[in-house]
């Protein structure tokens, strides 16, 4: 297994504990990383709200590269991992689009043919690694830890374009917690956005979509929320406190991480290699409990 | 560059939005109209669209979909709120209307490649933490991203 990998702004600027995390585990699971050059952002959701052309050029763009690397490509980020798949789609049913941007990638030696597949982390982990491949490498088995998965939005829908899982039934982040000896359940509220596409411009209305599903995962007992999105784990781990001042609920304490990141302390990687100094929720009583005495 | 007004134009024939019944799926399904019901609601947005695309452009629920595709995956007429709006956008942008957050987040794209500044301070954190350093995105690609989005509508996100 060999991937391409594409950060993304946001991870690579912001959510160093994802890209470490990935870094540290998945060569762990035999999965090989090939880090790109010269990518630039996807054009999702910003460029793409104003231009449509702009958009599927700058995603072809990266995708592009990959193609040249031979490679396969694996976009850390919910978001940028949609945006391929609505690029690929976008120029399949609209040669005239593809060829404005073939013209533009010619300038720079690159050309976007359509070859290079687009795979999400979860597929990577849970279709390619599998469950069990997951299993016989786990060390330290997380028992009696109850985690609430959160796959986020744009790896699951729009299911007409993808399918990493099932857009109205997810089951595969749950048994990748599952793999690790972690305890999950459904709750109605599993597949709910968590707003963070609107957090800067209607910060109080995106609050309180996070904050009633922070609310809804503690009133069911789970000690923790997990995810494979950066926009989602910003919005539930560094928003926390001020999803508490917006709800006026100071009793809401959900520990968020990424998968990588429980993944990781199961495969037996100290917390600091998995970045979890980063993550602002408290997450440290569960980290201690899944290290237990050593 | 391709027209928005072109391809939503498809979306809003009698085809598509005409197809329409009204049966509310996506304003159930929507997470913004749950906590902002007075502000938002795709499918009274999805009508005035359907009625007058041209004067939606001033509208600031125009820019209020948080793209979570619900509406689009529960449309039990498969008409596509999420694509719809988002030309909806790109017609109103033509026109110069862009909110000042998105238009902040593309000036920076503009700028940079990237939605989020880089500065060096980036790749000293990234080496902090053991992570490759990114470095700036070459400038030729902002020079052709420029010319893609288009010379003249770069006036409009200045």
């Amino acid at each position: 297994m060999k991937y391409a990998l594409y950060l993304g702004c946001t991870i690579q600027s912001d959510q160093y504990g994802f890209e470490a995390s990935v870094r540290e585990t998945l060569p762990k699971l035999d999965v090989e990383l090939v880090d790109m050059e010269d990518t630039s952002c996807c054009g999702f959701p910003a460029l793409s709200s104003v231009s449509v052309t702009g958009w599927h050029y700058l995603s072809a763009r990266n995708l592009a590269i990959t193609e040249k690397m031979g490679l396969d490509v694996l976009p850390l980020c919910n978001g940028c991992h949609l945006s391929f798949i609505e690029t690929i789609h976008a120029l399949e049913e609209d040669p005239r689009l593809k060829e404005i941007v073939n013209r533009n990638l010619e300038k720079e030696g690159l050309r976007y043919e359509g070859t290079a597949k687009v795979v999400h982390l979860i597929e990577v982990l849970h279709d390619a690694v599998g469950k069990e491949g997951i299993s016989e490498k786990v060390k330290k088995r997380l028992e009696g830890v109850k985690l609430a998965a959160h796959p986020g939005c744009h790896a699951i829908r729009p299911s007409d374009l993808q399918k990493v899982d099932d857009a109205e039934n997810p089951q595969k982040l749950d048994t990748l917690i599952k793999a690790l000896g972690a305890e999950t359940f459904d709750y109605p509220e599993k597949i709910d956005c968590c707003g963070s596409q609107l957090a800067v411009s209607s910060g109080r209305s995106t609050l309180r979509i996070a904050g009633e599903k922070l609310q809804a995962v503690q009133s069911y007992g789970f000690e923790g929320l997990v995810t494979t999105c950066p926009f989602c784990f910003k919005m539930y781990d560094s928003r926390q406190r001020a999803i508490r001042g917006a709800m006026r609920d100071r009793s809401i304490e959900v520990p968020v991480f990424y998968y990588t990141q429980i993944l990781g302390l199961a495969l037996g990687s100290s917390p600091e290699k998995l970045g979890l100094q980063m993550n602002q929720s408290p997450v440290d009583d569960i980290v201690n409990k899944i290290l237990g005495d050593d | 560059m391709v027209s928005s007004k072109e391809l939503l134009k498809e979306l809003l024939t009698d085809e598509k939005l005409g197809y329409c019944q009204s049966c509310g799926s996506c304003s159930a399904s929507c997470p913004m109209t749950r906590v902002i019901p007075e502000k938002y609601n795709p499918r009274t947005l999805l009508q005035k669209i359907h009625l007058d695309p041209d004067g939606m452009s001033e509208k600031e629920e125009l820019w209020l979909c948080a793209w979570c595709y619900r509406c689009t995956e529960r449309c039990p007429q498969g008409i596509q709120p999420t694509e719809i709006f988002l030309l909806t956008r790109n017609f109103a942008a033509e026109k110069g209307m862009i909110p000042a957050n998105p238009r902040r987040i593309i000036k920076e794209i503009m700028n940079s490649g990237r939605s989020m500044p880089y500065g060096e301070f980036i790749d000293e954190l990234r080496e902090d933490y053991g992570l490759p350093p990114i470095g700036e995105v070459p400038a030729k690609v902002l020079e052709e991203q420029r010319k893609i989005v288009g010379e003249e509508f770069l006036e409009v996100v200045k």
